[in-house]
C-alpha cells in the first residue's frame, strides 16, 4: 500500500485526497491553494506614490499663468 | 488561474513505497529516499545513485484545459567521470513505466543520457505517449533517472534538473 508524504511538512497521509486536504504546517496552505504559490511581496499591495511632486497641481498651474503673463 | 503543478518521488519496496509530493530537492545519493543528504549518502567512487522514481503532478488544473509537452534536462556541472542517465527520451520512447524498487545496481531503465540543455520536443510522457496531455488533475509517467560513476570520479560537482510543460488555457 502506498503512503502520501508531503515533502513539505514531512506528514503522512494514507491516501491521496487526505494529502490534498490537509493544511501544510510548512506552508500554512492545502497543496491546491494558489496562494500556496504566491510570494509575501506578490500578495501585498503597496500603494504607489508620486514622486517629484511638492506642489500641488493647482498651484503648478498659477505659476505658469503668472509667468506667461510676464 | 494557472494550474498548479508539483513534482512528486516515489520511495521503497513497492508493496509498502512511499509516495512523497512537492519535494524540495532531488538530491541523488547512496540512499533510497527523497531530499536526501548527499553528504551523509554520498555515491562512492565507482558506484550508481539509487534510481530516482520522480512524477509530475497537476494537483489542480485551474484555468488551464490541457497540459503537455513535457521536458526534462538537466544544466550545470556533472563531472568529468559521472554520467546522468534517465528514460526520458524525444524518440524511441520506451512508455510508461511501473514502479519497481529504486535501485543502486546499473538501471536496466534510465539507459539514456539526460539531457543538458532543454530538448526540442517532449521527452517524457503522459499516459505512455509524448504527444499525451492531462485535461484533468493527474500524474505524468514516471522519470526515471540515475547517476553513474567511474572509480575516478570525484565530488565537488553539482547540476540543477529542469521540468517544463505547457499549458493551455
Amino acid at each position: 500500500m502506498v503512503k502520501h508524504l508531503c515533502g513539505q511538512c514531512s506528514k503522512k497521509f494514507s491516501s491521496l485526497s487526505a494529502y490534498l486536504k490537509h493544511k501544510c504546517s510548512a506552508t500554512e496552505h492545502t497543496p491546491a491553494e494558489i496562494e500556496h504559490f504566491q510570494s509575501p511581496s506578490h500578495a501585498a499591495t503597496t500603494p504607489i506614490k508620486r514622486k517629484g511632486t511638492i506642489f500641488p497641481d493647482e498651484e503648478i498651474l498659477e505659476a505658469i499663468a503668472e509667468a506667461r503673463k510676464k | 488561474m494557472a494550474a498548479i503543478v508539483e513534482i512528486d518521488e516515489q520511495n521503497g519496496k513497492v508493496a509498502s513505497s512511499i509516495h512523497t509530493h512537492n519535494i524540495a530537492n532531488s538530491n541523488m545519493g547512496s540512499a533510497d529516499a527523497s531530499s536526501l543528504d548527499p553528504a551523509k549518502n554520498p555515491i562512492a567512487q565507482g558506484a550508481n545513485s539509487y534510481e530516482k522514481w520522480q512524477l509530475i503532478h497537476v494537483v489542480s488544473m485551474g484555468t488551464a484545459t490541457s497540459i503537455s509537452n513535457l521536458k526534462v534536462w538537466r544544466t550545470g556541472s556533472l563531472g568529468a567521470h559521472a554520467n546522468h542517465l534517465t528514460n526520458a527520451r524525444t524518440t524511441s520512447y520506451g512508455g510508461a513505466e511501473n514502479f519497481t524498487t529504486p535501485t543502486n545496481a546499473v538501471s536496466t531503465v534510465a539507459t539514456q543520457s539526460m539531457p543538458t540543455s532543454a530538448p526540442t520536443s517532449a521527452n517524457l510522457g503522459i499516459g505512455g505517449s509524448l504527444t499525451g496531455s492531462l485535461t484533468s488533475p493527474g500524474y505524468s509517467d514516471f522519470l526515471v533517472h540515475q547517476i553513474q560513476t567511474d572509480t575516478s570520479a570525484i565530488s565537488g560537482s553539482s547540476t540543477s534538473l529542469n521540468y517544463s510543460y505547457d499549458e493551455t488555457s
